[in-house]
């Protein structure tokens, strides 16, 4: 089982019912909150505005993964802004949700 | 041919081979995303483009992703696509003892050879196949479309069951909406879901996004920050170790001779896999290493660096690419995962395939083959060109990879017919597929099932109004149809003979 012992409820050495092992919720953590994030990108997207929502979320995710360096996030961020707008709604002419914002 | 050359010659065409090219090796140099992935967040970019560059465009990251793979999974030992991971154990070995170049410019000569070959077959087997299909009817169709999932649930992993299972999700899924009845079905009044679940949204879920949440486990806290940091410094030495690598590319032809027999051998063997629906580069890969490593006189030295081997993984993943799309191409039944998506970007540019595409669409057909042949040509030369650099891709963090990837998830999704259900289709998809993952059930059966369902039952109800009287009857008194169901059985069978026969030894 590829998430481990997670049906395993209690901690066979200790014997101490109230001290669960749940490996499983480590591993699932960073993927869980990643989830959360595209879920919120993807409901909110149509309500903020596709570009606005994108920065943003963008922005979090490179945080929470670890990303410090202020010049890679301004670099990334414009670079894939630049790209998408480019691409989507310069070239292919793509009607973006506007939302309240952009 | 005039015709083929200037849809060829076009410059649409040629930057979007180039393009193709290089975003193909980027994909496949970075560990961990595949040539699947790539192919299905290109759909919605391609989709407004004319369709032969489009095609082409989608073939060309198609071969190039499995052939980059190559790159980090000699250099680096980390197989850039489950395609590459046989590669990993001669090739590391040889960037050990300093022979890294050479080991890249045989596994760039393989899998040139390889895909060149299976485009060559695909140009010569897949008209004359059409000419079979000519001879088919929908009841031929339904029992084509019934041996696929059947080939597809037993070839697409190691548990029989899951694979199974998986085909019969996608196969549930492939049910939703009107398509072959007045009716909706499963629509649950969702205005959305009476068209059916759109293809390219339930791909990109499939093969994306689930990458991204494997992706983000690796995320640094502050129990693996020095795992994590000395897992960084050892890539970024080894790939300094790569700048520095001494030695020539391209194998002399003292060198190439004896590894000929085996590129070629492996080639036909990765075509064969290709053909068989659910078998992909991954299974190729095993099969052409396995062959080089009977044929050869050198066995000691598998494991410990043998071009050889090398060479015949190579060599069978690339030419599985073009293996692949034969069936794809001629009968609607996709090769592998890549297939499907290739199948669905057709699907998308309002093409289906069958007798169309090699008659009345001959040339724009012609055009994507030759097109396809002139990829992998060119992936060798990028390939060589940036022999020294590819590998810095396999450095790129997560952090930077998990945003692109999730954004192009949503942008592709939202713009194919410009509807935000599409993105919910996407999510829904993509927490399926990480659970599928997770648990070890393989996504690509999903996908077959979702193209095969529809095509099975549209066949099936029609040879049911075209028989009058038993429909047993009408089946058994058709010969290809009675060939078919002698397969479907066979393939039912063979793994439990194949398991009492182990038992009993």
């Amino acid at each position: 089982m590829p998430w481990g012992c997670w049906w395993e409820p209690y901690s066979a050495k200790s014997g101490d019912k109230h001290r669960r092992q749940r490996p499983w919720r480590e591993k699932l953590e960073s993927p869980l909150a990643t989830l959360a994030l595209v879920v919120v990108y993807a409901l909110g997207f149509k309500y903020i505005g596709f570009y606005v929502t994108t920065f943003v979320v963008t922005v979090v995710l490179m945080l929470y993964m670890g990303i410090r360096s202020m010049k890679t996030m301004i670099l990334v961020v414009v670079v894939l802004l630049a790209f998408l707008y480019g691409l989507f709604t310069m070239q292919l002419k793509v009607p973006m949700p506007q939302g309240i914002l952009f | 041919m005039q015709a083929i050359m200037s849809d060829l010659l076009s410059l649409q065409t040629l930057l979007a081979l180039v393009a193709g090219t290089f975003g193909g090796l980027v994909v496949g140099g970075l560990p961990g995303l595949s040539a699947t992935m790539g192919m299905s967040l290109l759909i919605p970019i391609t989709y407004t483009m004319d369709t032969v560059p489009s095609m082409v465009m989608l073939a060309a990251v198609y071969c190039s992703a499995v052939y980059g793979g190559s790159f980090s999974a000699i250099l680096i030992h980390t197989p850039g696509t489950p395609a590459s991971a046989a590669t990993a154990i001669d090739g590391y070995q040889l960037t050990k003892q300093g022979k890294g170049l050479q080991a890249l410019g045989v596994s760039t000569t393989a899998s040139v050879i390889g895909g060149v070959v299976s485009g060559v077959a695909l140009l010569l087997i897949a008209p004359q196949l059409v000419k079979v299909a000519l001879m088919f009817s929908a009841p031929e169709y339904f029992l084509i479309a019934v041996f696929g999932l059947t080939i597809v649930g037993g070839l697409s992993g190691n548990n029989l069951l899951k694979g199974l299972v998986s085909a019969g999700f996608g196969l549930i899924i492939g049910m939703v909406g009107m398509n072959i009845f007045p009716y909706a079905r499963y629509s649950f009044g969702n205005l959305n879901l009476q068209g059916g679940i759109q293809l390219v949204p339930a791909m990109i879920g499939l093969f994306s996004l689930p990458q991204v949440l494997t992706l983000a486990e690796s995320r640094v806290n502050k129990k693996n920050r020095e795992e994590q940091k000395k897992i960084q410094e050892s890539i970024q030495e080894q790939i300094a170790r790569a700048g520095k690598m001494k030695g020539h590319f391209w194998p002399t032809p003292a060198e190439l001779k004896p590894l000929l027999p085996t590129i070629l051998k492996a080639s036909i063997l990765g075509i064969g896999v290709g053909i068989l629906p659910g078998a992909g580069g991954d299974i190729g890969s095993w099969v052409g290493y396995n062959s080089a490593k009977n044929g050869s006189k050198n066995k000691e030295l598998f494991g410990k660096g043998s071009l050889e081997g090398i060479a015949g993984s190579e060599a069978g993943n690339n030419a599985v690419c073009g293996g692949a799309l034969i069936p794809a191409l001629t009968l609607g039944i996709p090769g592998s995962g890549a297939a499907a998506v290739f199948l669905g970007a057709l699907t998308v540019q309002g093409f289906s395939s069958g007798t169309n595409l090699f008659s009345k669409y001959a040339d724009m057909t012609y055009s994507i083959l030759v097109g396809f042949i002139a990829a992998n040509i060119l992936m060798g030369i990028m390939g060589w060109l940036l022999s020294r650099y590819a590998v810095r891709f396999a450095a790129l963090p997560n952090g930077i990879l998990i945003p692109v990837i999730t954004s192009l998830s949503v942008i592709g999704s939202y713009a194919i017919r410009n509807n935000v259900f599409d993105v919910y289709v996407m999510l829904f998809f993509g927490v399926i597929g990480y659970c599928m993952k997770k648990f070890d059930f393989p996504a690509a059966p999903t996908v077959l099932a979702l193209i095969l369902g529809p095509m099975a039952e549209r066949n099936l109800i029609t040879s049911i109004q075209m028989c009058k009287g038993s429909i047993l009857v009408y089946y058994f008194t058709r010969p290809i149809c009675v060939f078919f169901m002698i397969l479907i059985v066979v393939t039912l069978l063979a793994p439990v003979i194949q398991k009492r026969r182990r038992e009993a030894v």
